[in-house]
């Protein structure tokens, strides 16, 4: 049949949904550029990068978490505390030392908050937010309550690293990028984390360890969390033990704006990629315009609403649309399918003519 | 079957409380869902509508109950002249009362809160509020021998008590008009002809019209004064019900032609002689037990369909469940020589597989078919694999053309009708060589024609060798695909009925039996 004008339109709703908040940050950037005479420069557009890349780096692993229908709000305590350890190790063992201590601190930080929210059963959202207390307390008890300076230039110098006029937090942002896409869309694991969060039930009747699948995330998430107080370390030259205290619910609303179902079991790396820069663009942005930092909160805040219930109504309509779709297609193969069905089956009980009148076929849905 | 009582209240001819007529309900761009459906419901009469999946059947009660607007037509109330149904609050407003197989009852409340919740702008009831809900309560559930008393909290009621708090409550909001959708589709035998005589009586006192649609053509035979035949969106049938018969009303249904003898097909297949001389024991219970059920023994050899029934809370759906590691259990399970893991993963592994009729708990039915298909086939490798979607799309497209899937690979599930979306559920476990296959209420929600072909698909299964474990709450299904049955009572086998002692009455007297008779079972619990 013929994609006729209520077709079009219905198809037009699911794009939408899909890349609203894309076109967005299209539009802003478009508003940006015109607007400025800086904002569309490479030096521009590469510090934009920069200044996400840590936040970004951890929202990747947020929206593994988000999908498999768990939250982390322990990112910040995690970024402290691994900030201190591997700043006391890099300075008593060197660099190297430093860096596996910290990453696999970050790592075994993940593992416990997962081993709490699958072993112990806690509400991810109320484990974390103890988790994550705890270790920005022994992040302050580490370091004595007061920064740690590197002693050496080293990880300072690595994280400066340039290379074609981007330096090396970007190259490792993109890195996780690659990475989480390759692992969430592509693997059967990425896909099991979906199937967790869309449904629980169903994966427990297809076999899936549910436990070990939410374990993943966390784990995933703090590795991630690891990188970033490494970069985080690196450009200060300084562990500070109180550092990203707001990360969490940075990295949250970067994802969600994004379009990451905080209901689990939709969203992409994609649109949490998108979220990130929409952050860091309108961020951007405000300071290009020199505008009153204090509207920055207010109109960040907004977004987050706005992006949300666009998402709402959106996926509202999408499912209508689906849904009229499904039961049309119920009416339209309904009658031919039950004969189908039994000529099949091959039941001799209910033998049915020639004579039966088939509907011409149709290409709905196909 | 019709009862003097309702043959009575056929010849009052009771005025006519809703009138549907002429309903069209197009989708564009050119799908045809009702096309000139009319309907009336006369006050005191219990009204049947049957029809097969995608006969229209769900969209005259979306627009009936305000979900949906029709194309064109015109519905009118008594009293009230031609109505539009745009919501259905102003559906609820006209009198049309509803009760869906999912009841939107709060298990917090008592029933009599339940009942007033939100019609009468109140929340939960405290002090003074409370005595005249309660006393409204008992006013209406009078009307309905069954309703639970109005102080009992719904968490520790039976479902079919669920079922009769929502009747009330639609009673208690004006309905005069009262539409049952599927309302007997998870009651034991023993609920629905409790339910059927409150309906009946419910319909002579008061005077509602009842729309009782469903899928059961015994229960529409059974309760209804009147049945409507609905198929491709046109009333095609409408006839006194004691002018049917099943074969007939199936035949209306489908469409078919003529007087050709319509029956559903009786036990067939290899019967308990195939099974002995198969070989030997393929799935062993040693003491299986789990809370409120058991220790259950059973062998079960090659090639048998055994089938496990009691009444709700009886342990037999528990048992299944607990055989596919859904939850834990204490003893073992043997298949095929080797003790089983409690894990779910372990399970399938060895070759056990379960259907159900519950498919959203099941299915995840945003997701494509294929993906469907594959889910439980993912978690063999490790979670760094890549997916292998062609491979996906081979083994659903398998799927679909040997079990005549009506859908294709890449369409979301959710979007095909509840027979074929069984038919993939069941055609993800096939293609093992040993298969265990549990099938729990594997027919629900299925139309006849569907119903017959999982039927078959399951005896064809057992005829390759394969075991087939099933649990149904109807014993008609029990009785037309089972070898044999065990009884569950009470989280107890006591009973065992082999192909020849395998009957519906056999097996509505043994669920309800405490003790095993001789009389009943030739083999006894074991």
């Amino acid at each position: 049949m013929n994609a006729s004008l209520g077709n079009l339109g219905d198809r037009l709703t699911g794009h939408l949904h899909k890349y609203a908040v894309a076109m967005v940050l299209v539009v802003i950037c478009v508003f940006l550029s015109i607007t400025t005479t800086t904002f569309l420069t490479t030096g521009n557009l590469t510090n934009v990068l920069l200044q996400v890349s840590m936040i970004g780096i951890i929202a990747m692993g947020m929206t593994m978490l988000l999908v498999s229908g768990n939250f982390d709000l322990s990112v910040g305590g995690i970024v402290a505390f691994v900030g201190v350890v591997a700043a006391k190790t890099v300075n008593s063992s060197g660099l190297a030392v430093g860096i596996i201590v910290g990453i696999a601190l970050g790592l075994g930080l993940g593992a416990v908050n997962g081993f709490i929210v699958t072993r112990l059963r806690v509400n991810s959202l109320v484990a974390t937010l103890g988790s994550g207390l705890a270790f920005s307390g022994f992040a302050l008890l580490v370091a004595n309550s007061s920064p740690i300076s590197l002693q050496s230039a080293g990880l300072r110098e690595l994280v400066k690293t340039e290379w074609l006029g981007v330096t090396m937090p970007v190259f490792v942002f993109a890195a996780a990028i690659l990475t989480a896409a390759w692992f969430l869309h592509f693997t059967v694991g990425g896909r099991e984390i979906y199937a967790v969060g869309a449904n629980a039930d169903a994966a427990r009747y297809a076999g899936v360890s549910i436990d070990r699948v939410r374990f993943l995330p966390f784990v995933i998430t703090g590795g991630l969390c690891a990188l970033a107080s490494l970069i985080l370390v690196g450009q200060l030259n300084t562990a500070l033990p109180e550092a990203a205290s707001t990360w969490p619910l940075q990295v949250i609303a970067a994802v969600v704006v994004g379009g990451v179902s905080v209901a689990g079991g939709r969203g992409t790396i994609f649109m949490a990629v998108v979220g990130v820069l929409l952050i860091g663009v309108v961020n951007n942005g405000f300071n290009l315009e020199n505008l009153d930092v204090n509207y920055q909160s207010i109109f960040t805040g907004a977004i987050i609403i706005a992006a949300v219930a666009l998402d709402a109504f959106l996926g509202k309509r999408a499912a209508l649309v689906a849904s009229r779709a499904a039961e049309a297609r119920d009416v339209e193969v309904g009658p031919r399918a039950t004969v189908d069905t039994r000529a099949a089956a091959g039941t001799d009980q209910l033998r049915v003519g020639n004579d039966t009148p088939a509907r011409p076929p149709t290409s709905l849905g196909q | 079957m019709v009862t003097e009582e309702s043959r009575a209240s056929l010849s009052h001819e009771g005025i006519t409380v809703l009138e549907a007529r002429d309903l069209r309900k197009t989708y564009p761009p050119d799908v045809v869902a009702l096309d000139g459906f009319s309907l009336s419901l006369r006050a005191g009469q219990i009204h049947g509508l049957a029809g097969a999946n995608g006969a229209g059947k769900s969209t005259a009660i979306k627009i009936l109950t305000g979900v949906e607007r029709p194309s064109s037509g015109t519905i009118k109330m008594e009293g009230l002249g031609p109505v539009t149904l745009a919501t259905p609050t102003e559906a609820a407003r006209c009198g049309i009362g509803v009760v869906h197989q999912e009841l939107p009852l709060l298990p917090n409340l008592t029933a009599a809160e339940n009942m007033v919740l939100g019609i009468d702008g109140r929340g939960s009831l405290r002090g003074a509020a409370r005595r005249p809900a309660l006393e409204l309560y008992e006013q209406e559930a009078e009307q309905f021998p069954g309703a639970p008393p109005g102080g009992t909290r719904l968490e520790h009621v039976s479902l079919y008590s669920w079922q009769t708090v929502a009747i009330v409550r639609a009673l208690h909001s004006g309905a005069r008009a009262l539409i049952l959708d599927e309302p007997t589709s998870s009651l034991s035998v023993e609920d629905r002809a409790a339910l059927h005589e409150s309906l009946r009586a419910l319909a002579a006192r008061s005077g509602v019209a009842i729309l009782y649609v469903s899928h059961f053509l015994d229960d529409v035979l059974d309760v209804c004064d009147v049945v409507t035949v609905i198929r491709d969106g046109r009333m095609v049938a409408h006839r006194p019900s004691s002018e049917f018969d099943e074969g007939s009303l199936l035949r209306d249904m489908l469409g078919i032609e003529g007087e050709r003898e319509v029956t559903t097909p009786d036990h067939a297949g290899p019967g308990k002689a195939a099974a002995a001389a198969g070989q030997g024991v393929c799935l062993r219970l040693d003491s299986v037990t789990l809370a409120g059920v058991g220790p259950i023994d059973l062998e079960i050899g090659a090639g048998e369909r055994v089938g496990l029934y009691g009444l709700e809370g009886s342990g037999a759906h528990a048992l299944l469940e607990a055989l596919f590691a859904l939850r834990t259990h204490d003893g073992e399970v043997h298949w095929r020589g080797r003790r089983l893991k409690n894990s779910t993963r372990a399970r399938i592994d060895a070759g056990m597989g379960l259907v159900t009729g519950d498919r959203k708990r099941a299915l995840i039915g945003e997701w494509t078919v294929e993906m469907n298909h594959a889910l439980p086939w993912l978690s063999t490798s490790g979670p760094f694999r890549l997916l292998k979607s062609s491979r996906y799309r081979t083994e659903t497209d398998v799927t679909i053309e040997r079990l005549g899937v009506k859908g294709s690979s890449g369409q979301p599930i959710g979007a095909l009708s509840g027979g074929n979306q069984q038919k993939v559920a069941l055609g993800r476990w096939l293609g093992r060589k040993h298969l265990c296959l549990m099938a729990d209420e594997p027919t629900h929600g299925v139309d006849a024609a569907g119903r017959v072909a999982i039927h078959d698909l399951l005896r064809g299964l057992s005829a390759d060798g394969n075991v087939v474990l099933v649990h149904s709450t109807d014993p008609e299904e029990l009785v037309a695909l089972c070898n044999r049955v065990l009884v569950l009572v009470e989280g107890k086998a006591t009973t065992e009925l082999d192909a020849e002692a395998l009957t519906v009455d056999a097996l509505e007297a043994a669920s309800r039996l405490k003790r095993p008779t001789q009389m009943l079972s030739a083999g006894g619990a074991r």
